[in-house]
């Protein structure tokens, strides 16, 4: 950021920074601060910071968290959790290389144009045409790819630079990688209070109004599942917030809400019952919360499936590449061996079965 | 058509070896060769030889190994990984392997195979490899099958440095002349590889179960096996050798080849040709040192200007002043007249005994020195000081920094930074504000040291002086990397081949030593942060090429001072002239002992244990003939028997460790509800009296675990997830182990997400994560609670009466005790009243201690951290080495009640140990008598939000900050020297007493965005999720806002991202 304030493209007298604030007892509540002393020692004191939060710190008159911003925002969510399910997806078994990435560009046009305007209607029927246009692009599914799930620190998992492109890096490895939806974070988010007043008993309002956002969350993601539920290229669907709380407690309590907190340990789970069981879990240098709920539990997860195949990557400046890749490749073979072991041993109970050889049919059920 | 043959090739470091199967996995050809650095004509060779061998087979071909990368490209085959062809190879072989250990020429690794198959390897450092094994061997004039053949014989084994071969060979040398014998030196050596290997690779990570041994070392020398067998305790059982162990890795990439295409024998010809014709420049020159000649004078000349003034000695009257650096290796002595011009020099190395090296170097200056001279005052700096202070009856002596820093001034002024590289040392210090602001040794690796070129000249039969001409000249400097220096010896072979000339390689030599330095040492990332001013010096500064290459990759110009090897001498000169002029006795003439008094001194040295607390540490006693004493090896000063002779310094961490842990727990006949265990750890180095007060209440005999030492931090080592968490955090493992060794089946750990409000206008009250739900990664990783059925007690628990009443009534794991609403109200109220009359004790303690510090005119420091930092074994005794300097310790809770930091303040303020940080740095800022010292657990995020805030906090009131790192390793030795270096800025700010008081404005103004700027401001959105955010710059920009995504993110401004998190 500062980089591009020095770049001379921005009259620095009309130039202001947003920021995202979780307001958790995180170090991610605090990049703000980091953000003042950087510009502090830069030079540039006189740039106005603003804190984007739902929790209401740092208030700041010229930018106000209204009713149609925040409308903007969750389909915003809503769409890019989308695209970025119908782009790893099919990019991993695309025919024709290069169809995906341009249908994707494609959509995330469209979907600016409609984020400008839509109505309900139109919002709704964008997703179901959407998921539609995917469904077009013709797959190669004649050899089953591992399906590999990122978790870890919010920022790092989607961002390639920040985890030196894990994405690609498995691609190339020949994964079919999934990546989260950024709603189910946000849904964490709103059982925060809702989970610290039935623990702790904090606070009986603001325990409400979380669990009404959720409804609406849910509201708006209804179509989604149907959607995906039609398609038949076997997506993830957005996860039920109150599933995973109920799964994730026989390994840690959720009154982990730091950082991740537990929904990091939920969305492991998650990933492995819907049979994505090979987990990188991303963490960056001296990330707290995550040495409990991301390392921390993944002893108690092989315990409980023993067919998981977690790799922790720690990415930060000092760490070796060389390092990083390694494990990755390693957590690759592994899951190759898992899945050639896997269809082996249904092979022979096909044939056991004597049932009739349609290799397609093995593909398809092995998909899901 | 014969069958199809499977084809592993394995490229290491120094050799190519190549296995073929059958179809039926049967090897039925192998074959081995070194490849001199030469990888690519080998392979080629070796393929051939495959080729004539099967001319009418069809192949399936793998390539793994180190050096296979390139060549797998050119030939078009598949590059596998060399842990994943181990892994084929052991799952096949030896499957029922725990551990690999596997040397080989240039790397070092360790495989665990758990449910996730671990490996770890030496990255740049070639400690405990074949090629450290190799250049042990030529000291002994033999080679590593000789080696193995002496250890055979061995009976004694010495310590033998083993991280790095540099000071091996300064270990083994002394050896050498005393006459040991070669074969305990060469037991002694396998012995150093075997450390190395245990404590710098496995790290901790037990290696247990059955090990298998793999690589050429491991399986040609038998000696280093039995010692690995030895120190690793293993059953004969438990070890594996497998047959052509050196192989092992080729069969993995053989088998991994099964699935991949059919080569024919026409279409590996092709593959071989197109190898051989490949151009792989895998070295790309550097920049040239010097553009020409005249770039070459102009250097030159800039560097001519730093001298300092000399005179001559010969018919020099009058006062003269004697500093002396005994340095671990080489001892400097300076003389200067009364204007600071330089009189006399020596230099030369201590011969491994630093005191008798100063003791002729004096004499020799005895000799010249004129009748008229008199010395005024002396002053010893480096490494013996003390010592020497002590023996000699030097007047002055002071922290080696404290004399570099008065040294450089006198050339720069303002300068920000100090390097100082030597042969085997090298140290950077970092200046601010005009006092010492870090320090960084080089303990565990020279590779950014001098001898290396040194070494390297001498082996060309090459004076260093000509060796530098050459690198001067060089047009195309190689590029050697920035590995250990014995892994350039191959490196610097194959550049040979490659046509660079002598000065291409000692200008590329350079560039690498100095590469080194600042990665390495100085562990700097952006040399930005060296600042402007930078002040090179030591011994290897004076080759022109190094101090060239310095200054082109800092990207500006350095001062090397003419008198670079002696700077630290020259800098106590000036101190002891400075002294001699503060003390206005202008009679004095210097203590230091003359030459017949130093024929007369006799040394008489014994050794002995320290009995003044459980560390015992091993003594060096020195008797001088002239009844002086000098006693080393001391962990703390308690050993050197300072402490007893004055009264004792208050000490708030000894003090406050009493006070939270000293409760008497119910006697078991009193106590109907049973034991219950707690941790020693974390958040109970606050909670604890409050937790015992109230399980005690409710009639449970509440158990404390043991105190902290490193067998604790042992005991828990198996079940620690994470590396890279902080210590306290690891530790408290251990203090699990402890509590179920104690036979202990019930353990209270709560979760604690919140602490008490202790500032009103703080931004919050939460724990740190760790501190919040630390005992969960206890419970889900602690193998001894499932299977001792341990009741595991780790609720999230409220503090407040009320609503931790009504939880542990609701809570089901609490049913079974019965609780009765009316105890638990009255136990919640007496524990609250326990918590509170702890804390105002230590306030009180507090009070007390700054009032007599006042009245008594002495110092004080505010050891601030976290609660749990009074843990000795956390802050590794740093609070008795601070009162043994004659200085009273305070914690930061003992203040923090006494002031309130402004706010708001920058940072967002919402941890309760932290706030008190804060107000602690400001109550240290309005008191004259205290100074603070922050310690900072390695690997605490949290700590990058305060440690800056804490320092401008001080800053603003011109007050010094320091900050201390801490983590599992005890050394202290670096700590010593920052703690002298804090205090000589004390005394001196005193001094000078021209400071004036600032007033401690640290507040912010926090620029607000206003309703008018919306209109034509332009707002930045950092990049964090490329798919996310394109849609969201959009929506907020539908919004009305104008929103500019900062879609260019460069890697260099990712990774500033990454640094502040």
């Amino acid at each position: 950021m500062i980089e591009a304030l020095q770049s001379g493209k921005y009259d620095l007298n009309k130039t202001a920074l947003i920021m995202s604030q979780t307001g958790g007892g995180c170090r991610a509540t605090n990049y703000i601060g980091f953000i003042r002393k950087a510009l502090k020692d830069a030079g540039f004191e006189h740039i106005p910071v603003i804190s984007f939060n739902i929790v209401g710190m740092e208030k700041m008159p010229g930018f106000k968290l209204t009713i149609p911003l925040a409308e903007r925002l969750l389909k915003m969510v809503v769409y890019a959790d989308l695209l970025q399910k119908m782009l790893t997806k099919n990019r991993a078994y695309e025919v024709h290389k290069g169809e995906t990435q341009k249908l994707f560009d494609n959509w995330m046009e469209k979907c600016k144009k409609l984020l400008d305007k839509s109505t309900n209607k139109e919002f709704k029927q964008s997703i179901y045409d959407m998921v539609a246009d995917f469904e077009k692009i013709e797959l190669d599914t004649s050899v089953q790819k591992p399906r590999v799930g990122i978790v870890g620190e919010v920022l790092i998992k989607y961002h390639p630079f920040g985890n030196n492109f894990v994405v690609d890096l498995l691609e190339k490895e020949g994964a079919e990688v999934i990546l989260p939806d950024f709603m189910g974070f946000a849904k964490f988010m709103c059982t925060h209070k809702i989970t610290f007043n039935n623990l702790l008993n904090v606070s009986k309002t603001s325990s409400k109004l979380m669990k009404a956002a959720i409804k609406l969350i849910d509201i708006l993601e209804k179509d989604v599942k149907i959607a995906l539920a039609n398609s038949k290229k076997n997506y993830l669907p957005p996860c039920d917030i109150w599933h995973l709380e109920e799964k994730v407690k026989d390994v840690l309590s959720i009154g982990n809400q730091t950082g991740e907190g537990w929904f990091l340990t939920a969305e492991m789970i998650e990933y492995i019952e819907n049979d994505i069981p090979n987990i990188v879990c991303v963490q960056p240098f001296a990330c707290l919360p995550n040495h409990v709920v991301g390392k921390g539990v993944i002893k108690t997860i092989r315990e409980k499936y023993p067919e998981a195949n977690i790799s922790p990557v720690d990415y930060d400046p000092g760490a070796s590449e060389a390092n990083q890749a390694n494990r990755i490749k390693l957590l690759m073979t592994v899951a190759k061996d898992n899945l050639q072991a896997k269809q082996n041993s249904k092979q022979s109970l096909e044939n056991e079965n004597k049932s009739d050889n349609d290799s397609t049919r093995i593909f398809g059920e092995n998909l899901t | 058509m014969e069958d199809i043959l499977h084809v592993g090739l394995d490229v290491g470091s120094t050799t190519v070896k190549i296995i073929v199967m059958d179809k039926n996995k049967n090897t039925i050809y192998k074959d081995y060769q070194r490849h001199f650095s030469d990888t690519k004509n080998t392979v080629c060779h070796v393929l051939e030889n495959l080729l004539s061998k099967y001319p009418l087979n069809s192949f399936t071909l793998a390539l793994t190994g180190s050096g296979a990368m390139s060549a797998a490209k050119f030939l078009g085959v598949n590059f596998i990984q060399e842990v994943v062809s181990c892994k084929r190879a052991v799952e096949k072989y030896i499957p029922k392997t725990d551990v690999v250990i596997e040397l080989g020429g240039e790397d070092a690794k360790i495989i665990y195979f758990d449910q996730s198959i671990e490996q770890r390897m030496n990255g740049t450092c070639a400690g405990g490899t074949g090629a450290f094994l190799d250049q042990m061997a030529s000291l002994l004039h033999t080679d590593t099958a000789g080696l193995n053949e002496l250890a055979k014989g061995y009976s004694t084994i010495y310590p033998i440095a083993s991280r790095c071969g540099v000071f091996a060979k300064t270990d083994i040398q002394p050896l050498i002349n005393e006459g040991a014998a070669k074969e305990d030196i060469a037991a002694s050596i396998f012995q150093a590889v075997v450390n190395q290997t245990i404590s710098g690779l496995a790290c901790g990570r037990p290696i247990r179960g059955n090990v298998a041994f793999l690589g050429g070392p491991l399986n040609y020398l038998s000696e280093l096996r039995t010692r690995f067998i030895e120190t690793l305790h293993l059953k004969d059982d438990e070890i594996i050798v497998p047959e052509e162990a050196h192989l092992l890795v080729a069969k993995g990439a053989a088998l991994d080849s099964i699935h991949s295409d059919n080569i024919s024998t026409n279409e590996l010809h092709e593959k071989i040709e197109n190898l051989k014709n490949s151009q792989d420049n895998t070295t790309h020159p550097l920049e040239p040192l010097f553009k020409d000649k005249e770039d070459y004078q102009i250097f030159k000349e800039r560097h001519d200007k730093a001298k300092v003034e000399k005179a001559s000695l010969e018919n020099y009257e009058g006062d003269c002043y004697l500093g002396i650096d005994a340095g671990s290796t080489t001892t400097k002595l300076v003389l200067i007249d009364k204007d600071g011009k330089l009189l006399y020099s020596l230099y030369g190395s201590n011969e491994g005994n630093p005191l008798k090296s100063v003791m002729n170097m004096l004499k020799q200056l005895y000799i010249v020195l004129p009748e008229k001279a008199i010395l005024r005052y002396s002053g010893v700096t480096g490494y013996g000081e003390k010592l020497i202070q002590t023996a000699l009856h030097v007047d002055l002596n002071e922290i080696e920094t404290i004399a570099h820093y008065t040294a450089a001034k006198t050339f720069e002024p303002e300068v920000s930074s100090i390097v100082d590289i030597g042969g085997q040392d090298m140290k950077y210090i970092r200046m601010k504000n005009g006092s010492i602001d870090n320090i960084m040794l080089n303990e565990a690796c020279s590779s950014g040291c001098g001898s290396f070129i040194e070494t390297f000249a001498k082996s060309l039969n090459l004076e260093i002086e000509d060796f530098v001409k050459e690198a001067i000249n060089s047009k195309r400097p190689v590029d050697l990397g920035s590995r250990c220096t014995v892994f350039m010896n191959s490196k610097i072979k194959q550049a040979q081949k490659e046509g660079y000339s002598v000065g291409d390689i000692s200008s590329g030599l350079s560039y690498s030593v100095i590469k080194n330095a600042i990665q390495k040492v100085m562990k700097v990332r952006d040399v930005e942060t060296l600042g402007k001013h930078i002040v090179v010096q030591g011994g290897t500064f004076y080759n022109d090429a190094v101090l060239r290459a310095f200054e082109l990759i800092v990207g500006k110009n350095v001062v090397r001072p003419d008198i670079s090897g002696l700077m630290g001498a020259y800098g106590m000169a000036l101190l002891s002239k400075e002294q001699y002029e503060a003390n206005l006795d202008m009679e004095h003439t210097s203590s230091i002992l003359k030459t017949e008094e130093l024929d007369k001194l006799e040394i008489k040295i014994t050794h002995t244990r320290c009995k003044n607390c459980e560390n015992h540490c091993k003594l060096t006693i020195n008797k001088f003939s002239n009844g002086q004493i000098h006693v080393s090896g001391n962990r703390c000063e308690k050993g050197a028997g300072i402490i007893t002779k004055e009264k004792e310094l208050p000490n708030l961490i000894q003090y406050k460790q009493e006070r939270l842990f000293n409760y008497q727990p119910l006697e078991k006949q009193f106590a109907p509800r049973g034991e219950i265990g707690i941790p020693r750890v974390l958040n109970m180095y606050e909670d604890y009296p409050f937790w015992f007060t109230f399980l005690t209440s409710l009639g449970f005999r509440v158990i404390l675990s043991e105190k902290s030492t490193r067998k604790t931090y042992e005991k828990g080592m198996e079940s620690m997830p994470s590396e890279s968490v902080c210590y306290p955090a690891k530790l408290s493992h251990g203090h699990i182990e402890s509590l179920l060794e104690q036979g202990i089946t019930t353990i209270f750990y709560p979760c604690m997400p919140y602490s008490r409000k202790e500032y009103e206008k703080a931004d919050n009250h939460y724990n740190c994560p760790i501190v919040i739900s630390y005992s969960e990664v206890l419970k889900n990783n602690v193998e001894g609670l499932k299977s001792h059925h341990i009741k595991f007690l780790n609720p999230f628990l409220p503090f407040d009466k009320k609503n931790l009443v009504k939880k542990i009534m609701e809570l089901d794991e609490f049913k079974c005790y019965n609780f009765t609403k009316s105890e638990l109200i009255d136990a919640a109220q007496k524990a609250e009243a326990e918590y509170q009359k702890c804390k105002k004790d230590i306030q009180n303690k507090g009070a007390e201690t700054v009032r007599y510090l006042e009245e008594n005119n002495l110092k004080g420091i505010v050891l601030a951290g976290r609660p749990y930092h009074v843990d000795p074994e956390i802050n590794h005794g740093i609070d008795t080495l601070i009162t043994s300097l004659g200085l009273s310790v305070l914690t930061e809770d003992s203040v923090s009640d006494k002031t309130e930091a402004k706010r708001p303040i920058r940072v967002v303020d919402q941890w309760v140990y932290h706030a008190r940080l804060y107000a602690a740095a400001d109550f240290v800022g309005k008191h004259d008598c205290l100074e603070l010292i922050q310690l900072n657990s390695f690997g605490c995020g949290v700590d990058a939000v305060t440690t800056d805030q804490v320092e401008e906090i001080l800053t603003s009131f011109n007050k010094m900050y320091t900050l201390i790192k801490i983590d599992e390793v005890n050394n202290l030795g670096a700590v010593r020297i920052r703690i002298r270096s804090l205090l000589a800025s004390m005394k001196k700010r005193e001094q000078e007493k021209k400071l004036e008081k600032l007033e401690g404005d640290y507040g912010i103004k926090k620029k607000i965005f206003t309703k008018e700027m919306r209109k034509d401001y332009t707002i930045l959105i950092p990049q964090m999720a490329p798919i996310h955010f394109e849609l969201l710059e959009s929506a907020v920009r539908s919004s009305g806002y104008h929103v500019e995504l900062l879609r260019e993110c460069t890697r260099k401004n990712s990774r500033n991202w990454i640094k502040i998190r």
